[in-house]
């Protein structure tokens, strides 16, 4: 922190990020001056204060999780379609045997990402009194995380949601999507972003095409700020204005996990109206070209490269069409 | 979950009582929005399209039930009804009227939270695995680290005026749910030798 304070550029705020600053002056450079403050205030520097740290690790004990019979799980697994679609897409595995950690989805189609009305929060607050052990979590994707859940009470969970809108059976689906506040809010936005979350969302759900493709990530920012992580989603989507009109880049593979990756740009911009089909035809091709079902959209990417993306991106005849 | 101790909340009444003497001479028009810009930012308050916005802190995203209902209040009863998830795990209320700010920021006080740092060319909040503490694959709780570096880093005096934002995230897990290689600073733990325990390193 120390060595960006003095070596971050102060004149030009678009250059004042630590990333400009390693770019400009080269990481050895950065790590030099490092580990040259480093060297001034070692002497002084005793270590993590270990009763400190010892007294938060304490507030942070996990809950208690007693073993309970998950009967009721089975029964709901054999007999209830929309339970099943909900513990398939919705629910991962715990690390206590008998528990899941639930994604309540912030994305019902149509939706703005992220929004939770007051009665959303109240209910999703006594839900995480009833079962999970009073705890939340809200994801950078923009959802609301029970971590703390029995088997056994997913079922009266998922009708309790399903009640109050909130059983949307989506997580990491193509409508659960990542977008900034964008032009509908931000002083800085280029560009619309939440509507065309909305529009993506229900164009692939009237299409019949969401179990379909699968799990994919897909980001949005209104402006160069990337809020909305543009960069690291399997296809970004980055608002911009070209001379007063919105223009919308795409680019296809980045990856927000530890195999992270900075998509790439895929060529000239879309229009508004025109960027809904045009990930279309980027999701039509991935299904063409898959090599089984199994294959995920960045898997095939990776296998194939952005070039058969493109040529479906920009086929004017494949344009038509869509 | 972490309460807040005596200091925290002292630190916090604090804060919220200096922001209310600003706000009342912002609105008396004895401070222009310029001069008031920077005592906003310190405290979370942006100006946006249409209105202030609140972005309120939500360290490594976990929240207590008891904390969601503060907040369902707060859009209830200073906001339109509803309030904006993040992408780093925070939430904003886009409609709040500003000389409401101050009681807006006392009801989050009750409930051991705040807007510290969540704008400002500042250490933001440190996001975490959504997971934590829960996921299947996990070597350890990252949250414990991630408050440290939130006491270290709130109100730290040499690193107030920044020259741009930073942004530090934190994982427990070999699967990287918090995008770290996407941060200024990316922490992962992993297991290390020589260490107490069964006890991960960063
Ligand atoms: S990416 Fe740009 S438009 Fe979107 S929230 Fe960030 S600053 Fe605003």
């Amino acid at each position: 922190m120390a060595a960006y304070n003095l070596a971050g550029r102060r004149d030009n705020k678009y250059k004042a990020r630590l990333k400009i600053t390693v770019f400009e002056g080269g990481l050895e450079a950065f790590r030099d001056a490092v580990e040259a403050e480093f060297a001034r205030t070692r002497a002084a520097f005793s270590g993590v204060d270990q009763a400190l740290l010892a007294e938060i690790e304490a507030a942070f004990a996990p809950p208690a999780l007693p073993l309970r019979d998950a009967g009721a799980y089975h029964a709901a697994w054999a007999a209830d379609a929309d339970f099943r679609a909900f513990a398939t897409q919705n629910v991962v595995a715990h690390k206590v045997p008998g528990y899941g950690i639930v994604t309540v989805s912030l994305k019902a189609h149509g939706a703005t990402p992220g929004d939770a009305t007051a009665a959303q929060m109240r209910k999703l607050a006594d839900l995480a009194d009833a079962y999970s052990a009073g705890e939340l979590r809200i994801s950078h994707e923009q959802n609301v995380i029970l971590p703390h859940v029995a088997l056994a009470d997913l079922p009266a969970l998922h009708r309790a949601l399903a009640a109050a809108g909130l059983g949307t059976a989506n997580a990491g689906l193509i409508s659960d999507i990542i977008a900034c506040p964008g032009m509908d809010y931000c002083a800085l936005a280029t560009a619309r972003s939440i509507p065309v979350a909305q529009e993506l969302a229900t164009h692939f759900k009237a299409l019949g095409l969401e179990q379909e493709i699968g799990q994919i990530k897909i980001k949005i920012s209104g402006c160069i700020n990337a809020c909305g992580h543009h960069h690291v989603g399997h296809i970004g989507i980055l608002g911009l204005d070209r001379a007063g009109v919105e223009n919308y880049q795409i680019t296809l593979g980045g990856d927000a996990t530890e195999r992270a990756a900075i998509g790439e740009k895929t060529g000239p911009g879309f229009a508004y109206d025109e960027i809904v089909p045009a990930i279309e035809r980027i999701l039509r091709a991935y299904l063409a070209l898959r090599q089984a079902p199994e294959e995920t959209f960045i898997e095939t990417f990776r296998r194939l490269g952005a070039a058969p993306f493109k040529a479906a991106l920009y086929d004017e005849g494949a344009r038509d069409a869509a | 979950m972490y309460d807040y101790t005596d200091f925290d909340e002292a630190f916090v009444r604090g804060r919220v009582a200096q922001f209310r003497a600003q706000v009342a001479r912002r609105l008396d028009g004895s401070l222009s929005e310029d001069e008031f810009r920077p005592f906003r930012l310190m405290n979370g308050v942006y100006l946006q399209l249409h209105a202030y916005m609140l972005r309120v802190a939500i360290p490594y995203g976990t929240l207590s039930a008891r904390q969601m209902r503060a907040l369902a209040d707060i859009a209830d009863r200073w906001d339109k009804g509803y309030g904006h998830f993040t992408t780093r795990q925070n939430i904003q209320f886009n409609w709040p009227k500003l000389g409401d700010i101050p009681d807006i920021l006392g009801a989050l006080a009750d409930v051991g939270m705040h807007a510290i740092q969540t704008s400002g060319n500042t250490i933001r909040n440190v996001t975490a695995d959504h997971f934590a503490a829960a996921a299947a694959d996990e070597i350890e709780d990252p949250r414990p680290v991630a408050e440290l570096i939130r006491q270290w880093s709130t109100d730290h005096p040499e690193f107030q005026f920044l020259p741009r934002k930073f942004k530090i995230a934190i994982t427990g897990s070999p699967n990287d749910r918090a995008v770290t290689r996407a941060h200024d600073i990316g922490l992962r733990m992993v297991r290390a030798k020589g260490l107490p325990g069964d006890r991960g390193g960063l």
